[in-house]
């Protein structure tokens, strides 16, 4: 005996006047149940129902015989179970918790007359139902529901069922077009596929095999590793080239990480563009970019001088602009050393395209209507992607970033007047600065750096590990502070120098720790003004003086949260920094590249690595991390 | 020729210049019509008709509506229009270049049309953040429609309920006979973000009473048997 239910997850009913309106939004069908079928409809809602059940319930209710309502009810259960409108509620995995009519239960006096139950089905809406977006909502969970993204499909059934067999060896090869960038030490490869959002750690023998595999097809042994490298993107089968493939017999260990993925994963399911040659396109565009913000200026333009790991940079805005707000997350670095040459000029400011020159005009445009169009899968700006100039769209935000960095030139453009969101006050110019000092050999990285007189420490690791935490309680305590969420680093000196001077709080909670704070925030979205957006402090307004422009760099820290345990620090394999380091830098900076990765290994291998176990001893952390540094000076 | 576009906005100062200058792109290239846009304000408090009036002055008709939902205000825009040729635009939404030159021409080459739709896409804002569908599809919906007036006035208002109301409105549109083409282009792009009206689970509850009205205007147009009683 089947137990009925009502498809909850994809119907929606309402009854009117004794009849029941139901729309199947999984199949854009709308049905009217008129009479009897609407009463039947309004049983099955009171919880689940057998065509038994329903057939006594219609023989209490309604002039009908039990043989014709048990054939009825039959057909009728057929008719909505084929159109999804009910579920067999043992398959639906629904428990049976509403009582079923019993059988001895005395008839309604008088019975109602019977009509067979009619569907009224109506399909020619359809199309109009499936494009509302509605369906892709979790009923459990409701709006927002984040989707399963368009450019990460999952690997395919066949090529798990050949890799489950461990003893067939199967050749596999890199895929030609692959985003995928990694970090190499000795003992072990960080490799992250950012088409996917997905990286892989690989130790023992796969780093041999991944080597390798750069060069061409390798036969593998072991469908542990295998499943995993498929399971990132970072292979694929190559069943032709069997025969001379060099073979891996031992394969170690691929670990798969997905925690960060809505950090990699691309904006577009565009293919990643190649740079071209740097053609007259690109120069006259970024000359028509300084004409336009001198015609936009006119005599407002405002500059500050500043000075960043050595290099002079001169950040020009125009005055009552929202851009005027992006200078405080570096006026900490305000400097007139080398300001009559600046080594670099950014211009950031809003602009009305109609005033601009057509070929940009043009452009802005189209970023506006129909960015994936003109961009790759980051928001690279195809026409402006080339061997000289770089450029990226963020949509939303709608503000277009240029640099030639040769030239020591960079405009950042916000195409409408509206403020900037907080993560653009709290660290502007961020794709500006990282292609700027990369072509200077300087390293951006996503950590946070704290220190004393003596040298400083580097916190890796993504978002909610305790990095902002740790700097912030040690900057409270009167250490140096170089930033709580990108540094620049520098392997060769072995020193980090001060991208921005804010701090980022999630929430009122966070107060709580660090009190001096309070009321303290500079943008307009965050959530100390009504807004949902995180607060940025500008950490010299609130301790002066306690961000520093360059610290030399002692060690890597990768910060654990041990709520049980106590504030403590202990060495780690350097594999654990430069996990904690790689993948989130370049999966958040737009412009990363392999050599990005090659910084960050020199990096990790020049240095320590530790763990610092945060406990719930918040005030010993400031102490735990100066005799990190005196350990290691 | 004349194109009306009606815009109805609640709380749409953060995308509706989008929507505006992507109207405004229409005419480049092409002496084929002149524009008239009507902005019908629902009851912003964002400073949405602030915004409208500060950035776009004449050159929009700005409206206001305070009985709130998108049926009254788009009624209320399309009762105001003095084109010959009508088309809607949700404030969040974006139309892309040449649009409107290429349903209009449909519309003069084609007597027998009725209402012109187009393909569209949906894109996420902020991007990477909310689900939504890249593939062109047809968009037999709002910001798709480019519709003759005296077709529009054949086809009703659109009923009152905050959401499905389109649908509705559509079905008794052919219920009356009116003729739709969909041409193969893409011509939209559809902003899917936590706002959307349409992703409000708590909205969906207008669908049923939505399509129980076209029912009834259907039994009145005898398309229906009336229910047994």
């Amino acid at each position: 005996m089947i137990i009925w239910r009502i498809n909850e997850a994809d119907v929606i009913h309402q009854e009117f006047d004794r009849e029941v309106v139901v729309i199947n939004l999984a199949s854009g069908s709308y049905f009217n149940l008129p009479g009897v079928a609407g009463e039947i409809w309004r049983w099955l809602t009171a919880g689940g129902a057998s065509a038994g059940d329903l057939a006594l319930q219609a023989v209490r209710s309604f002039d009908v015989t039990p043989a014709r309502a048990q054939a009825d009810m039959e057909a009728f259960l057929g008719q909505l179970q084929a159109r999804s409108l009910i579920v067999d509620a043992s398959l639906a995995g629904q428990s049976d918790g509403a009582p079923r009519p019993e059988a001895e239960m005395s008839p309604v006096v008088p019975r109602a007359p019977y009509e067979s139950p009619r569907l009224q089905a109506y399909n020619e809406l359809q199309e109009l139902f499936l494009i509302d977006p509605v369906h892709d909502v979790d009923p459990e969970v409701g709006w927002p529901q984040v989707a399963v993204p368009h450019t990460a499909p999952r690997p395919t059934t066949p090529t798990r069922a050949v890799a489950t067999d461990a003893r067939v060896l199967e050749s596999v090869r890199r895929p030609a077009a692959a985003d995928v960038i990694t970090a190499w030490l000795p003992e072990l490869a960080i490799a992250v596929n950012r088409e996917r959002g997905v990286f892989c750690v690989l130790s023992g023998p796969a780093v041999a095999a991944w080597r390798l595999l750069q060069e061409g097809p390798v036969r593998l042994h072991g469908d542990a590793v295998k499943e995993s490298l498929v399971e990132c993107g970072l292979v694929e089968s190559a069943p032709e080239a069997a025969v001379d493939a060099p073979e891996i017999t031992a394969p170690g260990t691929a670990k798969v990480d997905r925690s960060i993925e809505e950090q990699i994963r691309p904006w577009s399911p565009r293919v990643r563009p190649a740079r071209s040659a740097a053609g007259a396109q690109a120069r006259q565009f970024c000359e028509r970019l300084d004409l336009w913000f001198d015609a936009v200026a006119g005599a407002d333009a405002v500059d500050s001088h500043h000075r960043i790991a050595g290099q002079s940079v001169t950040v020009r805005t125009i005055a009552g602009q929202p851009s005027g707000a992006l200078r405080a997350a570096i006026a900490h670095s305000a400097s007139s050393i080398g300001a009559d040459q600046p080594d670099l000029v950014i211009r950031a400011f809003s602009g009305n395209a109609a005033n601009a020159s057509p070929i940009v005009a043009n452009l802005l445009l189209m970023l506006k209507t129909n960015w994936e169009a003109v961009c790759g899968p980051r928001g690279e700006v195809i026409d402006l992607h080339t061997d000289r100039t770089s450029a990226i769209f963020t949509a939303g935000p709608d503000v277009l970033s240029v640099v030639d960095p040769e030239a020591g030139r960079g405009w950042l453009v916000k195409l409408d007047d509206r403020p900037y969101p907080y993560w653009e006050i709290g660290s502007p110019f961020r794709f500006l600065l990282h292609e700027y000092f990369a072509s200077k050999g300087l390293q951006f990285v996503h950590g946070a750096a704290v220190g004393d007189e003596t040298g400083a420490v580097l916190l890796a690791g993504p978002g909610g590990s305790g990095k902002s935490t740790t700097a912030l309680v040690c900057a409270a305590a009167g250490l140096r502070y170089c930033g709580d969420d990108y540094c620049l680093a520098d392997s060769r000196t072995r020193s980090i120098h001060s991208l921005y001077g804010t701090a980022k709080l999630l929430g009122h909670e966070d107060f709580a720790r660090l009190p001096e704070l309070r009321g303290l925030s500079a943008n307009s979205d965050g959530f100390e003004h009504g807004g949902e957006g995180k607060g940025v402090f500008m950490v010299n307004e609130v301790w002066p003086g306690r961000v520093v422009p360059s610290m030399p760099l002692r060690a890597i820290v990768v910060p654990r949260i041990d709520v049980l345990g106590s504030t403590r620090w202990e060495p780690c394999p350097a594999g654990e920094a430069l996990a904690a380091l790689v993948p989130s830098t370049v999966g958040q900076l737009p412009g990363a590249s392999q050599e990005d990765a090659r910084r960050l290994e020199q990096l990790v291998a020049s240095l320590p690595s530790f763990h610092l176990f945060v406990g719930s001893d918040i005030a010993g952390i400031p102490t735990a991390v100066r005799d990190l540094i005196a350990a290691c000076g | 020729m004349r194109v009306s576009i009606v815009i109805p906005a609640l709380n749409a100062a953060p995308f509706i210049s989008d929507a505006i200058d992507s109207c405004l792109a229409q005419t480049a290239g092409t002496f084929a019509f002149d524009l008239e846009i009507l902005v019908v304000d629902n009851g912003s408090t964002d400073g949405t008709a602030d915004l409208v009036r500060r950035r776009y002055g004449a050159k929009v008709v700005l409206l206001a509506e305070p009985e709130p939902g998108i049926a009254h205000a788009r009624n209320t825009g399309i009762a105001q229009v003095t084109g010959d040729t009508l088309a809607l635009l949700d404030a969040d939404d974006l139309w892309l270049p040449g649009k409107l030159a290429l349903q209009t021409a449909v519309l003069a080459e084609r007597p027998e049309v009725d209402l012109v739709f187009c393909h569209g896409v949906e894109f996420a804002d902020p991007p990477g953040l909310a689900p939504c569908r890249m593939e062109p599809r047809p968009f037999l919906s709002s910001s798709a429609l480019c519709a003759r007036r005296s077709a529009m006035d054949k086809a009703g208002p659109f009923p009152p309920f905050r959401s499905g109301e389109f649908i509705a409105w559509y079905g008794l549109a052919t219920a009356r006979r009116l003729t739709t083409h969909v041409v193969p282009e893409t011509l939209v792009r559809r902003r899917v973000h936590a706002t959307n009206s349409t992703r409000n689970r708590a909205l969906l509850a207008d669908y049923p009473a939505a399509m129980r009205w076209l029912i009834e205007r259907r039994r009145e147009l005898g398309l229906e048997t009336e229910p047994s009683r």
